[in-house]
């Protein structure tokens, strides 16, 4: 873990005279190199992102050879963005008791926001706070059970159900017969038993034209089957799907997947980073004039604190983005979180 | 005493490993279609504990996963995080014919009788991972899109069967204090950062009053030497890619059978390890005793052995990954905005 570190702050050392003059919080965009070192404390806070090379033949010049864009397998999706918008008032009432001050409206509630400036105005509050709330998303029952009993059509295979194809097996006590079901259903589920979800492979890549990170997901069914676009566009909050989702060519790998398009990216993000920075200024004041008060009198044994800390960095902006990603994708539980 | 049952792999192919396949074909083996080399992984298992008291807790399937790199060599092909390596096989018949009419039965007992020669030569010893061979057989539609596919995950049958000691499986939490758990975490992190990948998903614990220790399976006798066997100090343990409260996963199967073999042991402590991702936390690590009554050696006459992998109807036949949607130029027309 020691190396991982020595690396990491290596590496940001190495970068920090661009970060300097970097313009991210003015624009929201970030540079290649940013993006890179954005990604290296992504994957070092969340392990389970990690960089990928992809095709050998669509690699770009402008990133690192092993670093051209992160990945995260196998998230798993347990709901359709139509049953969560079932839920009435109830689901947003409850993250705004959850701390009383700030009512901090997660689009989890399946409220989804019309428009992207309305996302942004949602996601206000230190980042502490973010966190705390997009940890514990408050998910409501699903209501409608009657949908899992419907046999889905593309249960019916193709070659399948043909011949026996000549495999024998020996009787085997030893093996698990599965038992395990098909997701949605929360009726009495026992622990023991296995709930077969939809899991996405989540994909953040750099996109050269918009200068942000751009997202895109490729998702298996319960059967691990891949899913259609269709089918995609079902986790996608609908004031999305269509619109600011479209299916494309992934750009380091040969296959087309559905993303979420980047060409407002920049404007949220800077306007995240803007209400983050505003919260924390607010709260570094109060603590200096703590620090001021405390100190009054008697030489210093402490430090004051620095403006510096109270400023969001431009290696924390793929962290910012993937919680703003979720509001896109809100069934799609993949880790966004400061584990440490 | 209740029959040891393990939790069966689930095969969890990448889109992009039927492209590279595709490719693969086309501009490499053309006609041929011997058997070829692939990488897989497999992560721990792990429950996400539902956030409030109305929904299930998801138990996810204990996943075999192939990717994109799964054609490199061992050495070349990257690891995702937190996931161990597994090898298999993979034959890719011409026809849909040939694929239908394939002896699959002969690809798997060969199989079989590499991870029991590996057993026998000591070979799996000091590369465990070779207990988790596995077979693939595909066909690839290339014009329509379509990829059928079968697995395999040969398992050493053991008659008559491995038992729960006692009965219990329990969590690690019941068993081992706080100090432990996480001395055992570190210690194993280390052990992972020490060792090749090829050897880290299997490995021996020793817990006595003072420290846990792990080693390597190939340090048996040294690290096990004056253990005592009442105090319960020798344990083997391994990445488990299960999540079931009472059911280990697949690749403590052949384990047990080698060690078994290769140490005579009938009755043994298991650790199955099981890591949330980039948590931190193995809290969720089931710990038991099996024993069996079996004493015969693998001869040189192949044992039996099970794991054809079932359908989505949960019968034994093989499967269908459909990508014309992400990959037929013509459907992309129809979707794309």
């Amino acid at each position: 873990m020691n190396s991982v570190q020595t690396l990491f702050f290596g590496i940001r050392e190495y970068l920090s005279p661009v970060l300097k003059n970097s313009k991210f919080k003015e624009t929201g965009c970030i540079t290649p190199e940013e993006f890179i070192a954005a990604g290296d404390f992504l994957v070092y806070k969340c392990p389970t992102w990690n960089w990928e090379s992809g095709e050998v033949s669509k690699r770009r010049d402008y990133l690192l050879v092993d670093k051209q864009f992160l990945i995260t397998r196998n998230v798993p999706c347990l709901r359709r963005v139509k049953q969560m918008e079932y839920t009435d008032e109830d689901a947003e009432t409850q993250i705004e008791t959850e701390d009383g001050e700030e009512a901090w409206v997660a689009t989890h509630s399946g409220r989804a926001a019309t428009n992207i400036e309305e996302i942004a105005s949602y996601i206000e509050g230190d980042e502490d706070e973010i966190n705390k709330k997009l940890i514990n998303p408050v998910l409501e029952e699903v209501i409608d059970k009657e949908e899992v009993d419907i046999p889905d059509i593309n249960d019916i295979p193709d070659i399948d159900d043909e011949v026996e194809e000549g495999v024998e097996e020996e009787e085997d006590p030893a093996a698990l017969v599965s038992s395990s079901k098909v997701g949605n259903s929360y009726d009495d589920c026992p622990s023991d038993k296995i709930l077969q979800v939809r899991t996405y492979d989540v994909f953040i890549t750099y996109d050269k034209y918009y200068q942000t990170p751009r997202m895109w997901l490729f998702g298996y069914d319960e059967h691990r089957r891949p899913l259609t676009s269709t089918q995609i566009f079902e986790d996608i909050s609908q004031d999305y799907a269509k619109k600011t989702v479209t299916i494309e060519t992934h750009p380091h790998l040969n296959m087309s997947l559905a993303s979420i398009h980047p060409c407002r990216h920049a404007q949220v993000m800077k306007k995240i980073i803007e209400k983050m920075n505003e919260e924390s200024m607010k709260k570094f004041e109060l603590l200096q004039n703590q620090y001021i008060n405390a100190n009054a009198g008697n030489s210093n044994n402490n430090a004051p604190p620095q403006v510096e800390q109270a400023q969001v960095r431009v290696d924390q902006y793929l962290i910012i983005f993937l919680k703003f990603m979720s509001s896109v994708v809100p069934t799609i539980d993949y880790d966004h979180t400061i584990s440490a | 005493m209740s029959l040891l049952q393990f939790v069966p792999f689930s095969s969890a192919v990448e889109a992009p490993f039927w492209h590279t396949l595709s490719s693969r074909k086309i501009d490499l083996y053309k006609l041929d279609d011997a058997p070829q080399e692939i990488v897989g992984y497999y992560s721990t298992g792990h429950t996400l504990l539902s956030q409030d008291s109305v929904e299930a807790n998801i138990t996810m399937p204990a996943r075999l996963c192939l990717g994109s790199g799964a054609f490199h060599d061992l050495n070349s092909s990257r690891l995702p995080p937190l996931s161990y390596h597994s090898i298999g096989m993979i034959k890719n018949t011409n026809t849909v014919e040939e694929f239908k009419q394939l002896d699959k039965n002969a690809l798997f007992k060969e199989t079989t009788k590499q991870i029991v020669n590996d057993i026998i030569s000591g070979a799996a010893v000091n590369d465990p991972y070779l207990l988790t061979r596995f077979v693939l057989v595909t066909f690839a539609d290339l014009k329509k899109y379509k990829y059928h596919y079968w697995f395999g995950f040969p398992a050493l049958l053991t008659e008559p069967p491995w038992v729960i000691e006692n009965n219990e499986v329990k969590g690690i939490t019941e068993v081992w204090n706080e100090d432990e758990i996480e001395a055992l975490r570190i210690n194993y992190e280390l052990f992972k950062q020490e060792h090749p990948s090829t050897c880290t998903g299997f490995f021996l614990i020793r817990r006595s009053d003072k420290e846990i220790k792990i080693g390597n399976l190939s340090e048996w006798d040294k690290f096990f030497g004056n253990c005592n066997d009442e105090e319960n100090e020798r344990m083997i343990g391994f990445a488990d890619p299960s999540s079931l409260p009472n059911n280990p996963g697949w690749p403590l199967r052949n384990f047990l059978a080698l060690v078994q073999n290769r140490w005579n042991i009938c009755k043994i402590n298991v650790l199955c390890y099981r890591e949330i991702p980039g948590k931190k936390d193995i809290s969720q690590s089931r710990i038991l005793t099996v024993n069996t009554q079996n004493m015969v050696k693998i001869a040189d006459e192949c044992p039996k052995s099970v794991g054809w992998e079932k359908n989505t109807q949960g019968k034994l036949g093989p499967r269908t990954a459909d990508l014309s949607d992400l990959m037929d130029p013509k459907k992309l027309a129809d979707t794309s905005v």
